[in-house]
């Protein structure tokens, strides 16, 4: 097992040197000067555009500017913000904490719900309430996630007033409801999957050798189905979770939470490069160790995995 | 004596893409305790069927069952579904085809027995897990203690067979379905499961109904046999008598088709056209459009069981005579 | 009608058979919906009552009326006919999407499943790290490089589901390269070429479609995530995510100006969904589901008797 998890950590680290040289590459597609959109508008000499040059190493080839930022960020320092004149580090240190909260807020609550109703579904299938659920699911699937947290802000917090409209801070109050819209997607996916794989696994055959001992049905419903229809459900949990933190960059600025997606989106917009890289370089490491963990999760509950 | 198990004009309807389907229409068949009894037919006659219905495997949205199966003087069809969990494996038990898949990939085998025993006794963990061990040393698993700790996929064929009987025997049941369960071994293995099937038979009083569509297998294990034609038992008896001698001319051919014995350059026996869709609820003998001795009478409505003696059934208006030529 | 389905079983089995129909009344239900969308936003420039830029700022964030079926905006802008245009846009942007990611995608796919070895290994070394993205997270940074615009967004996107289909079509490859009638063409001499893009592919078709009509409606999803982020479609073009962002400052006092677009997502998204499951089913005859005796003999043998009587 040891092994297996060291492999899996070697290959992580090489896609994240692959990555991080796409990321520094895709952000530069289209040149740009950055000193000059900084001191746009305002009378700077020629000798202060230089110095400025020379501070973010911007006179420097594009191959050691991104060994400078590279070298600095496994140390934790992401260079410096061209808008913010902060270290980038102190930037997403300020917000990290806030758009993690919000993603595994979301990736529980939306487990909690999801799971039980996908095996109801399995369970009931072609029944009314089947039928129901599934038209739901539809429609969340359908919805962006900026619509619900729309709607979710309009109707709970804006018209009924049962959440505050104030959505900054750490709070649990002020992140239920961005929680519950960011988690309506994954739940309607999950909730799919995991009725499909209960399906097919309630069809197989060992199931139906379960059966025929005289297991009590519940039994071979929750602990012998759901166990085996753990698989694919997981997989495609780990996508929703990817696509989960994007989502939080959304729900984010819906609801004006001050987290990471507001600071990737403003740096996109204002060129703000050293922010770009480093706040996606970082996501992408989170998703990597969702996969990881995935993984491992894997190896542990499927014994044909482990001893591969 | 009187009959471990009673099927009486037993009815399966199943519905399917193409319409109603009479899978089974009017099935009779008895097994006696300690008795094993073979149902042989060709593929798609229902025996497998039969053999669900027994154990209500069925998907109740989808079938639909008439008729009456009575064990030990016990109405099976009128159970409630709580009460049909308890009896099986304790009672009755399945053993199925396909051994790979019919075990659960993600738990261990001694775990899946134990499992099995604890949910029909109640007992502790610790007790199960000696019982599971007692079952694989009984079906011929050693080392019992070390094998109990592994994976389905880590055995062969054979063995995951053996573990298949051993948790359908955990409880003690009086009854034992065995579907085809040889069919996807090799022979070698197949003679020593069929051995180890007859040497729990007799040592537990069990009786086994055993479906194949190998004859060799009937003629090596069971001491009765049905044959099994289109949804129909087409005849019932002793099978060294069977063998000797079938009366109704299905069996009559099926045997004689069964290669090996005849003289080299003879022709292979078959029988022609195919059987017989099911779509409809038989108004005549189903084997007539292929039976060389049918005429109006057979055509116009089903044979009835005319008894041959000593309990010989066959669903025939002209049962063959034992030494009759093909 | 259920002798469509219940009909007799052809005694000749073509290659793939297809049980049931294709037109369920949820599916025909949603093409229907589909080609009106299709068709509206086609004709855009003819069906839309206003030019969706003209502004009228005399009437700002009207409701809906006879004059503006569903309102005006803050620049007194017809909603209804930016909706329409806006549904050109999402529409044409989202086969876009498709269409480069197919173009790049498939063929991939094809020559990674059938060649294996370092070819293999070098195109799904390259999916994955394209996949240890979030999705939409690659996207915003292909924008950031590229510039922020329609078109900008249309290839990120474009380059962001390529690995998806690379890899479903590889699966897929991978299944029927080891079929004989592969074996076949291949002792027959045929080139690689012909033998990928003239027998494999064709088997492969259906199953990919199905997957194009599920990532023609991600595509619209994910368009309109960008452009609500203005990393897509700017302003002042109309443009379904666009708009919702536009509406979001007004939302107490015309919720509709966001609402409506939204609607209008979903709306177009649930009926691709609902098509693709159609055509899923359709393709794949396990998942169609059955109806119960009493419903079957009801109408079945209600036929019978009007056969029989009449």
């Amino acid at each position: 097992m040891g092994k297996f998890i060291l492999k899996r950590i070697e290959q992580m680290v090489l896609v994240l040197v692959v990555v991080s040289v796409l990321i520094f590459a895709m952000v530069r597609i289209t040149p740009s000067d950055p000193v000059a959109s900084m001191t746009k508008g305002r009378n700077v000499s020629e000798e202060t555009k230089n110095e400025l040059r020379i501070h973010y190493h911007l006179d420097k080839n594009p191959v050691e500017q991104y060994l400078i930022w590279i070298t600095g960020a496994v140390q934790g320092d992401f260079g410096e913000s061209y808008r913010y004149k902060q270290g980038v580090s102190d930037l997403i240190g300020q917000r990290i904490g806030v758009t993690l909260k919000l993603v595994v807020m979301s990736g529980i609550l939306s487990l909690l719900i999801a799971l039980p109703a996908g095996i109801l579904s399995a369970i009931k299938m072609n029944t009314w309430l089947d039928k129901l659920l599934s038209v739901l699911t539809l429609i969340f699937v359908a919805s962006p996630v900026f619509l619900t947290a729309l709607v979710l802000m309009l109707v709970f917090a804006l018209r009924l007033g049962w959440f505050p409209s104030i959505f900054q801070g750490n709070g649990i109050k002020q992140m239920i409801l961005p929680a519950i819209a960011l988690a309506m997607n994954m739940v309607a996916l999950t909730s799919r999957i995991t009725r499909a794989g209960m399906i097919e696994q309630l069809n197989s055959d060992y199931i139906r050798t379960a059966t025929s001992n005289g297991l009590p049905r519940r039994r071979v419903v929750l602990v012998y189905a759901f166990k085996n229809a753990l698989i694919p459900v997981i997989t495609v949990t780990s996508v929703q979770l990817g696509t989960m933190l994007v989502g939080a960059v959304l729900v984010e600025s819906i609801f004006a939470m001050g987290g990471l997606g507001d600071l990737l989106i403003t740096g996109i917009k204002t060129a703000d490069y050293p922010v770009v890289q480093s706040v996606t370089l970082l996501l992408v490491f989170v998703f990597l160790c969702i996969n990881l963990l995935v993984d491992v999760f894997y190896a542990v509950i499927d014994p044909r995995i482990r001893m591969r | 004596m009187d009959n471990l198990l009673e099927i009486s004009n037993l009815t399966v309807e199943l519905m399917s893409t193409q319409g109603i389907v009479y899978a089974l229409s009017g099935v009779d068949l008895s097994v006696r305790p300690g008795e094993i009894h073979g149902i042989v037919g060709e593929s798609g006659c229902g025996k497998s069927m039969t053999a669900k219905s027994v154990m209500r495997l069925h998907n109740p949205r989808r079938t639909r069952m008439g008729g009456s199966i009575r064990f030990e003087g016990q109405e099976l069809l009128s159970l409630s579904d709580r009460a049909m969990e308890k009896l099986r494996g304790t009672e009755i038990s399945m053993i199925f085809q396909d051994p790979m898949t019919s075990l659960n990939p993600l738990m261990t085998i001694g775990a899946q027995i134990a499992d099995m025993y604890r949910c029909h006794t109640g007992a502790g963990k610790g007790e199960a897990m000696d019982k599971a061990k007692e079952m694989l040393t009984k079906v011929g698993i050693e080392p019992a203690a070390r094998r109990c700790r592994q994976y389905p996929f880590e055995l062969s064929g054979g063995m995951q067979q053996r573990v298949m009987i051993a948790m359908a025997i955990a409880c003690t049941p009086k009854l034992l379905i065995a579907d085809e369960p040889t069919t996807a071994l090799d022979v070698t293995i197949q003679a020593q499961i069929l051995e180890l099937l007859q040497k729990l038979s007799d040592d537990m009083g069990m009786s086994i109904l055993l479906i194949t569509h190998n004859f060799g297998v009937v003629a090596e294990t069971c001491r009765r046999v049905s044959v099994m034609y289109a949804g129909k038992v087409v005849e019932t008896g002793e099978t060294s008598a069977l063998l000797r001698g079938a009366r109704h001319p299905y069996s009559r051919s099926l045997i004689n088709s069964i290669p090996g014995g005849g003289e080299r350059g003879t022709r292979l026996e078959t029988i022609p056209g195919f059987p017989p869709a099911m779509f409809r609820p038989p108004e005549a003998c189903l084997f007539a459009p292929r039976c060389p001795y049918a005429d109006d009478r057979c055509r116009a409505a089903y044979p009835p069981s005319a008894d041959c003696g000593n309990g010989h059934l066959a669903a025939c208006f002209y049962p063959l005579r034992e030494e009759a030529a093909v | 009608m259920f002798s469509a389905i219940f009909g007799h079983a052809p005694l000749y089995r073509s290659r793939k058979r297809k049980t049931g129909r294709l037109f369920t009344p949820a599916v025909a239900v949603s093409f229907a919906v589909l080609l009106i969308l299709i068709f509206t936003c086609f004709f855009a420039s003819v069906l839309a009552p206003y030019n969706p830029n003209a502004q009228d700022l005399y009437n700002r964030l009207a409701t809906p009326s006879a004059r503006h079926l569903f309102g005006t905006d803050q620049n007194g802008r017809d909603l209804f006919s930016r909706i329409l245009y806006g549904g050109r846009t999402a529409l044409t942007s989202a086969l876009g999407v498709v269409a480069i990611s197919m173009i790049i995608g498939v063929p991939l796919g094809l020559i990674s499943g059938y060649k294996g070895g370092r070819a293999d290994t070098f195109i799904m070394r390259c999916c994955d790290v394209l996949l240890s993205f979030p999705s939409l997270l690659l996207a915003f940074v292909l924008v950031a490089g590229l510039g922020r615009n329609t078109f900008n967004a249309v290839l990120a996107l474009g380059i962001v589901y390529v690995p998806m289909l690379t890899r479903l079509t590889r699966s897929l490859t991978l299944v029927e390269k080891n079929k004989v009638y592969v074996s076949a063409c291949i002792s027959l001499g045929y080139s690689e070429r012909r033998i990928i893009f003239r027998h494999i592919l064709p088997n492969c078709i259906s199953t990919i479609l199905v997957q194009i009509t599920l990532d023609i409606a991600y595509a619209i999803l994910d368009l309109a995530s960008l452009s609500f982020l203005g990393l897509g479609t700017q302003p002042p073009q109309a443009d379904w995510g666009a708009m919702l962002d536009e509406g979001r400052a007004f939302l107490l006092i015309n919720p509709l100006l966001s609402l409506i677009p939204g609607f209008v997502i979903v709306v177009t998204v649930v009926a691709l969904n609902i098509f693709s499951d159609g055509l899923h089913q359709y393709l794949d005859p396990a998942q169609t589901a059955l109806p119960g005796f009493r419903k079957y003999e009801r109408k079945y043998l209600k036929k019978k008797e009007v056969e029989t009587d009449g």
